[in-house]
């Protein structure tokens, strides 16, 4: 196993170079197609990946941004360490679950090229009208020819140039601390290896946007251990070809394995552990896994994280703290309450964003949670600053944004959305509290931008209201008494 | 395979992840009388396997009711 130690001042081609001495033939991947199994050893991904980057590299992507998107593909991954050994950025992403303003947010980004599945082919007659974009590929017909001559995809054949640590590598999109979407620039340094990830032969069911996908495909990687890629549509049914060890997903799903599990569905005998992220974890569902005896921690950790920054002790969790201070980052409580974090795996950055700045002139990260730190290095979560909503599924929600969109229906006259376990609710105070014609207008209206809206961000429940929402001194409405 | 066919296995399946008697096609597929957005990944798995089709979780946009669902399969097979 390569640990964090063994790994420091490694870019990405250089930790490739090692896993694939380290590893060799071991399995790396393994998948489903239709009723296949495909297999892929530490070897052969290593060599694909050099080979995809050799590519990349004459097409002089270099220093540019390459979105890639899909839905839990081995080329995603390929493609996101190609990007990152010649220097790329990878930016991570999926046009399923975003908003429409989504596409605008990629023009932003002024990318040189996406990578993408075939089914998404109608949605890049857009981009192809942008002028700085090179290359438009598909997934499997991105490169028509390998290179002529094998022997340049060696360790550093084709590259002649270090790449830097502080280089950017990848992008993801947060809510961040504020609650307003960004992109995350996380440079070369945030893929060295935790050596408290756990490892072995772990399903992947987390989208490849989500950090936690890739810190735990990232960090298995380098700890030799085997990836089963899947994904939440057919996660379940995977695990019955599978029989993975470790699984990590959000709460929600950790509670539909529960019912499979319950209902005699889903065999539990191969996992040893199941993880939660994303969103504090359902005790139920918690209890239920260890009663089996499974052991099933919660990890706390953002997207300019790379990951988490906690790991649950199973010799000794304490009720209610979201895991122990890993050694990999250092943190600290602020004057004012707020968790602060540092070490290699923060972010340098949000991307285009020069006004807000969530990291300290040293190099602490300006979380946006509130908590505390125990005698025994434990950390505890008591609130957040901002108004982002965390759903059970793990989606992060500005309610702001919605609250903006539902406001411009002329029959409302205050709107608050909080959130209900896995769904959004909306409190609303209309013009003429009563009227049974303003209330249908509002439903409609709200049912009109339900048609529009990804699925986490409909609103799935309204409360109309008939007395004034409680404020504070400031005359803001107090968003708890919801 | 026919409307009415369509209505009785998506009905079927639905019952099978939110464990109730009173679902109809009227029915919000999503939030609080439905189901979860996890869930209703695990549905479309099922309802894939079953009508041999491929449904995006995109196409769920257009989807508010059981009704919606049934339409977007007869659409889809």
């Amino acid at each position: 196993m390569l640990t964090y130690s063994e790994c420091a001042g490694l870019n990405v081609h250089e930790l490739f170079i090692k896993i694939r001495k380290a590893y060799g033939d071991r399995p790396a991947f393994i998948w489903r197609s239709g009723d296949q199994i495909i297999r892929v050893s530490y070897e052969e991904f290593v060599g694909d990946v050099f080979e995809a980057a050799y590519h990349l590299d004459k097409k002089d992507f270099s220093g540019k941004r390459v979105i890639i998107s899909g839905r839990n593909r081995y080329e995603e991954i390929l493609y996101m360490y190609a990007a990152a050994v010649i220097g790329a950025v990878a930016v991570m992403t999926n046009f399923d679950m975003q908003l429409k303003a989504f596409q605008e947010e990629l023009h932003r980004l002024e990318p040189v090229a996406i990578i993408c599945d075939d089914e998404d082919r109608e949605l890049l007659l857009d981009f192809e009208q942008m002028p700085d974009i090179q290359h438009i590929s598909l997934m499997n017909q991105v490169w028509t020819a390998i290179p002529d001559d094998l022997s340049v995809i060696n360790d550093r054949g084709f590259l002649d140039k270090t790449i830097d640590l502080e280089a950017p590598a990848l992008m993801l999109m947060s809510s961040g601390s504020s609650g307003h979407s960004k992109w995350v620039v996380l440079p070369q340094r945030v893929f060295r290896p935790r050596d408290k990830t756990p490892s072995g032969c772990e399903q992947i069911i987390l989208p490849l946007y989500h950090v936690a996908a890739i810190c735990f495909i990232n960090d298995n990687l380098c700890h030799g251990g085997c990836t089963y890629l899947s994904d939440i549509q057919s996660g379940i049914r995977d695990m019955g070809y599978f029989h993975p060890q470790i699984v990590i997903g959000v709460p929600s799903y950790l509670r539909l394995m529960m019912k499979k599990a319950s209902a005699g569905i889903l065999d539990l005998s191969c996992f040893e552990m199941v993880g939660s992220v994303g969103a504090p974890q359902d005790p139920e569902a918690a209890r239920f896994f260890e009663h089996r005896g499974i052991s099933s921690p919660s990890f706390y950790g953002m997207t300019e994280t790379m990951g988490f920054v906690t790991y649950e002790d199973t010799e000794f969790a304490k009720p209610g703290s979201v895991g122990k201070i890993g050694d990999w980052n250092e943190v600290r409580i602020s004057d004012y309450g707020e968790i602060l974090i540092r070490g290699d795996h923060i972010m340098s950055g949000y991307y285009g964003d020069e006004v807000e700045n969530a990291l300290t002139e040293d190099g602490w990260l300006k979380t946006g949670d509130l908590g505390y730190i125990d005698e025994d290095g434990y950390l505890f979560l008591t609130g957040r600053i901002g108004n982002v909503i965390i759903l059970s599924n793990g989606e992060n929600i500005n309610p702001e944004i919605i609250e903006h969109e539902i406001s411009k229906c002329k029959a409302v006259e205050e709107i608050v959305i909080s959130g209900e376990n896995d769904f959004l609710v909306a409190h609303i105070i209309c013009r003429q509290p009563g009227d049974s014609e303003i209330k249908a207008e509002v439903k409609k209206y709200i049912a009109r931008y339900n048609k529009e809206a990804a699925l986490p961000w409909r609103i799935q429940k309204i409360y109309f209201q008939e007395i004034p929402f409680e404020r504070n001194e400031l005359g803001k409405i107090k968003r708890n008494q919801f | 395979m026919d409307r009415e066919m369509i209505e009785k296995l998506v009905l079927e399946h639905l019952k099978n992840v939110i464990d109730r008697d009173d679902i109809d096609l009227e029915m919000e597929l999503l939030g609080e009388d439905g189901i979860s957005s996890i869930e209703a990944m695990d549905l479309l798995s099922g309802l894939e396997k079953e009508f041999n089709i491929r449904i995006s979780p995109r196409n769920l946009r257009r989807v508010v009711t059981v009704e919606d669902l049934c339409d977007l399969i007869l659409e889809m097979s």
